[in-house]
């Protein structure tokens, strides 16, 4: 069994560093537009258009738990609408694909609607995903 | 002597009736039950009013009842608790399941609910954690309960 925490480390890598997300991060505003979700109140606020990850929940117990969940979610100022946005999700839905993640079979679970974050002025949306060990 | 062919008909037709009128909607009341729980337990967001928690409120919908009782009495205690709240802006909200449907409804019966679950990358999320991290108990509670109830 693959370590949960490893495999999240890996969801995020695939946007955050490899080659094969160099297409998506081209997208975000700079290089280091891609933050877990606790720096995102902590640093001053990178270039949108900005990629916060949040990893989710382990369902079922430790031993048992073979599925993670996680989201990205994807800011950009007001004015601009979600036109840069809707480009990102584009290229991460071709970066997540199933096999995406070594050992494991990765699908898009969800997608948001645009929302207003008030508390960061921003707009948003939501991109979820659902990683399951094979074997 | 019976037609053994009629007599396996009529068991199917039973075994159809006992599935989607007694077994199915044991098995959804039962995932609804624990997803309540979980929406009850969670710590993500502050809570001003307390209609939050009062409004959390999973319910089974079946063709045979679409949970008005269950989101009505969720909507009550969100207007009750935000009667008269004076610390933000936020209302009650309906809702209602539209169709025959089987199924699970997990929500919270305020208008802000939406924000809650995005506001600062869903820091303070309560239905979408809930949905990913019991699905897979629910999943396993609605099989217990149908295999339950067809014995």
């Amino acid at each position: 069994m693959i370590d949960l925490v490893l495999i999240l480390g890996q969801v995020y890598d695939r946007l955050a560093t490899t080659s094969d997300g160099a297409a998506a991060r081209a997208l975000l505003g700079s290089p280091q537009s891609v933050i877990p979700f606790h720096q995102l109140l902590t640093i001053p606020r990178p270039a949108r258009v900005l990629a916060v990850f949040r990893p989710g929940g382990v369902p079922g117990v430790p031993l048992t738990a073979r599925r993670v969940a996680s989201s990205w979610y994807l800011y950009d100022d007001p004015p601009l609408g979600t036109a840069r946005i809707d480009a990102v999700i584009t290229a991460l839905t071709a970066l997540y694909i199933a096999r995406s993640i070594p050992w494991c079979h990765t699908r898009v679970t969800f997608v948001s609607a645009p929302f207003t974050d008030a508390a960061l002025d921003l707009t948003g949306r939501r991109f979820d995903l659902s990683t399951t060990q094979r074997g | 002597m019976s037609d053994p062919i009629a007599t396996l008909l009529r068991g199917l037709d039973r075994l159809e009736r006992q599935l989607l009128t007694v077994a199915i909607p044991r098995g959804l009341a039962a995932a609804a039950d624990h997803a309540t729980g979980a929406l009850q337990s969670s710590d993500a967001y502050a809570g001003q009013s307390g209609a939050t928690r009062a409004s959390s409120i999973a319910y089974a919908v079946t063709p045979d009842d679409d949970g008005s009782a269950a989101s009505s009495q969720a909507y009550a205690a969100a207007a009750e608790h935000l009667s008269g709240f004076v610390g933000h802006a936020g209302m009650p909200q309906s809702e209602a399941v539209a169709g025959p449907e089987y199924g699970v409804v997990i929500t919270v019966m305020t208008n802000y609910i939406d924000i809650l679950e995005n506001r600062e990358a869903g820091k303070e999320a309560v239905i979408g954690p809930v949905i990913t991290n019991e699905a897979d108990a629910m999943t396993r509670l609605i099989a217990q309960g149908i295999q339950e109830a067809l014995g």
